[in-house]
């Protein structure tokens, strides 16, 4: 039989238990010190707040709607958005509309006034207007367009499902939360589409690549979305290179910087060379520039390239055309 | 006998005709209704509106409650708005008035004059802002088919001049965050 050394080894054994005991348990308490600590620390942080989390999903997020007759029927309806609280707790939902316009960046800009020549607040309806959706809920919304006006061309409009933050609480800091979806609204009859190119960047985005910035200006009544052509020639009209640019929403009288690129062959020699760029406003429009560049490769490899922008405005005000 | 039986409805006729033309009318009317049929289709299909397939979902701070303020500077805990967008977006906020106020908790009102001296600081990726009616952005961000989340916090610096809140009151401030997609 194996027998576990010695009497005082046996003891020593036992000591180093009571040791490995005594350790165990101020690790433990020490652990649960930690925790209890970290619990504090956290209902500390977390004490500030009064109540769950709102959260709120709508899709979709984003609606075109083009109003179309056919006789004596007009389909004027909108939706359904759906919105779905994935919160805990249940939420009282107010539904509102404000003009949508744009920034030359591509941001939404809500306007209250009036002000926007296209916007279409007015002319739409949203039922239900205010509802509560319990956590893990759905709620339909659904509208009418008001097409009595005879209006053409576009509008536009942002829907905000806002949720309501009870007045009777009283936190020092009361949060509501809004989240908007987008409403193109094409109206019946015809449309005009038109454009420009007011601006036109080029940057080195690397030695074998230039990338092209076109500001785009919608002159029409309706938004549009160009898809872009950027060619880069010799003065023999002998094609290098060609590139796309991505097509982007413009909403009328509003600019925005459409981006794209175009890529340098490794052959490419340093000199002057003809940058065209051709932006698809539909599939009988287009809105034309054109620029003299400067590449020019240093001795690392690395390319530079600069615009004259002289040729940009001789050739914007007598090349910009539609076909 | 021979004219009347020139004249005799053949055998199997009813009044709608042969049994060939029976089927033919039949025929005719089958036609006719999936025409309809898929016109009503064409037309519903043309007049439906484009949702295009994105969506939007926020998850907002709760309400915060400071409790009693300090002289000197207070600050808030994070707060994080969670987003997930399919396309970019930004995240403005804005209040429904310049500073804190008290709030009369018996009538449900703000009370008049009765204001923070300093406004309330949000501090954001982008910077701090003194909060206002105004939309301030907060977060602009490409999109991502991840949740992200927006972080920022507030800082509400309080003086000798500012008079505590008698019984009632609490000095308040309702804010607004907005989430929207970029056009």
């Amino acid at each position: 039989m194996l027998q576990c050394g010695s009497p005082d080894k046996r003891c020593s054994h036992t000591q180093q238990g009571r040791r490995a005991s005594v350790a165990g348990k101020r690790a433990f308490e020490l652990l649960m010190l930690t925790v209890i600590l970290a619990a504090l620390a956290l209902g500390g942080m977390q004490g500030e707040s009064c109540e769950a989390s709102p959260s709120i999903r709508i899709s979709p997020s984003r609606i075109e709607k083009h109003v179309k007759r056919f006789l004596f029927f007009e389909d004027r309806s909108i939706g359904p958005i759906r919105v779905t609280n994935n919160g805990t707790v249940p939420l009282r939902i107010r539904v509102t509309v404000e003009d949508l316009y744009q920034t030359q960046d591509g941001s939404a800009v809500f306007v209250t006034d009036g002000s926007y020549e296209y916007g279409a607040a007015d002319l739409v309806v949203l039922e239900p207007a205010e509802f509560t959706v319990e956590p893990g809920m759905t709620q339909l919304v659904k509208g009418k367009i008001d097409t009595s006006s005879g209006r053409t061309g576009g509008g536009y409009c942002v829907v905000f499902f806002e949720a309501q933050s009870e007045p009777a609480q009283d936190a020092s800091m009361a949060t509501s939360g809004r989240i908007g979806a987008l409403l193109y609204i094409v109206f019946p009859g015809a449309s005009r589409v038109d454009g420009s190119i007011e601006d036109l960047q080029v940057f080195c985005k690397d030695q074998n690549r230039i990338q092209v910035r076109v500001l785009a200006h919608n002159s029409g009544n309706v938004h549009i979305s160009p898809r872009g052509i950027v060619r880069l020639k010799t003065f023999n009209a002998e094609q290098i290179s060609s590139g796309h640019i991505a097509p982007e929403n413009i909403l009328p009288a509003a600019s925005r910087w459409l981006e794209g690129a175009v890529d340098l062959p490794s052959s490419i020699e340093s000199g002057l060379y003809l940058l065209e760029v051709t932006l698809l406003l539909s599939d009988i429009r287009s809105a034309y520039c054109e620029a003299i560049v400067s590449v020019a490769r240093g001795d690392s490899g690395l390319c530079e390239v600069r615009l004259d922008k002289w040729e940009l405005a001789v050739s914007r005000a007598e090349r910009s055309h539609t076909d | 006998m021979k004219k009347a039986d020139e004249h005799a409805r053949p055998r199997g006729k009813t009044l709608l005709g042969s049994p060939c033309g029976k089927l033919r009318l039949y025929r005719k009317l089958a036609a006719w209704m999936v025409a309809s049929a898929m016109l009503a289709i064409a037309i519903v299909g043309s007049f439906r509106s484009s949702a295009l397939d994105l969506s939007l979902e926020v998850s907002f701070p709760a309400d915060l409650d400071w409790g009693v303020l300090d002289i000197g500077e207070n600050r808030s805990g994070m707060q994080v708005i969670s987003v997930q967008s399919d396309v970019g977006y930004k995240v403005y906020a804005r209040a429904d008035r310049d500073r804190l106020s008290q709030w009369d908790q018996r009538y449900m009102s703000y009370v008049a004059g009765k204001e923070m001296t300093e406004p309330l600081l949000l501090v954001s990726e982008r910077g701090t802002f003194a909060v206002g009616m105004t939309d301030i952005l907060i977060a602009d961000r490409s999109s991502s088919s991840q949740s992200e989340t927006v972080s920022f916090w507030f800082v509400q610096r309080v003086g000798f001049d500012d008079t505590p809140a008698p019984l009632n009151r609490v000095y308040r401030i309702l804010l607004t965050y907005t989430v929207v997609q970029d056009v």
